[in-house]
């Protein structure tokens, strides 16, 4: 028992040291963060056209890099 | 296109043909029955009729076409059936001439469009893709700055209580 309330007494102890950790800021980092990377704008899916009277092979044009 | 009606035999019949095909006449209204040869008594009815001349008038060559396309009605199909002398045809007729011009020009700017259109839809998949790369780099970045700076955080106030214990001590 003695051991036990020793035992729950050094938790409390370090609950409470836990308790006086300053709340990480978030916000400020996540500004800052926003700041350097900003957020990326992904596009809507885009529909495909159907051309059912086109069956002339189409080849993609060369992506330039 | 008067003077072809008095024709009784027809040279280059693949021109009539393919503008047909274009405008959406179907092999039975074209041809001679169950064959592919062109039946040029059903033609000449055809080109009498104003809703032939209608029909070369509202061609849309450009957009989407969604509704269903017999293989004869496809492009591929009407490009092969136009592959001919042109010189020898020039001489022949000149409405047949223009005719074929004209054919040849709706699966010219029917290709373009399409073609544009794709290129179009192919840049924008493309971007997408990009954008969608860079996203997910930018979350696997963020995760990792917040545990960084969470545990720097940590260890800044563990630092600071561990010396301040010393400072009491002493």
């Amino acid at each position: 028992m003695a051991k036990k309330a020793a035992e729950l007494g050094e938790d409390a102890e370090e609950e409470e040291k836990d308790d006086d950790r300053p709340e990480f800021p978030l916000e400020e980092f996540m500004t800052e963060f926003n700041t350097t990377n900003p957020e990326v704008e992904i596009p809507d899916e885009v529909k495909v056209d159907i051309d059912n009277d086109y069956d002339i092979p189409y080849t993609a044009p060369v992506r330039q890099e | 296109m008067l003077n072809i009606r008095n024709y009784n035999v027809i040279k280059f019949p693949r021109v009539l043909q393919s503008v047909c095909y274009l405008l959406g006449y179907t092999r039975e209204e074209i041809c001679e029955d169950s064959t592919n040869k062109l039946s040029f008594k059903k033609v000449r009815e055809i080109i009498g009729d104003e809703t032939f001349y209608q029909k070369m008038a509202e061609y849309k060559f450009a957009g989407p076409k969604n509704s269903e396309f017999r293989e004869y009605e496809k492009m591929a199909f009407l490009k092969k059936n136009l592959e001919l002398e042109d010189d020898q045809l020039e001489q022949y007729s000149q409405t047949m001439y223009k005719l074929f011009q004209w054919a040849q020009m709706a699966i010219e700017l029917r290709s373009e469009d399409v073609t544009s259109r794709r290129d179009r839809h192919e840049e924008l998949k493309q971007a997408r893709e990009t954008a969608t790369a860079q996203a997910e780099e930018r979350k696997v970045k963020l995760d990792s700055a917040l545990t960084e700076a969470q545990a720097v955080s940590v260890a800044v106030f563990l630092t600071t209580d561990f010396i301040s214990v010393l400072v009491i001590r002493s």
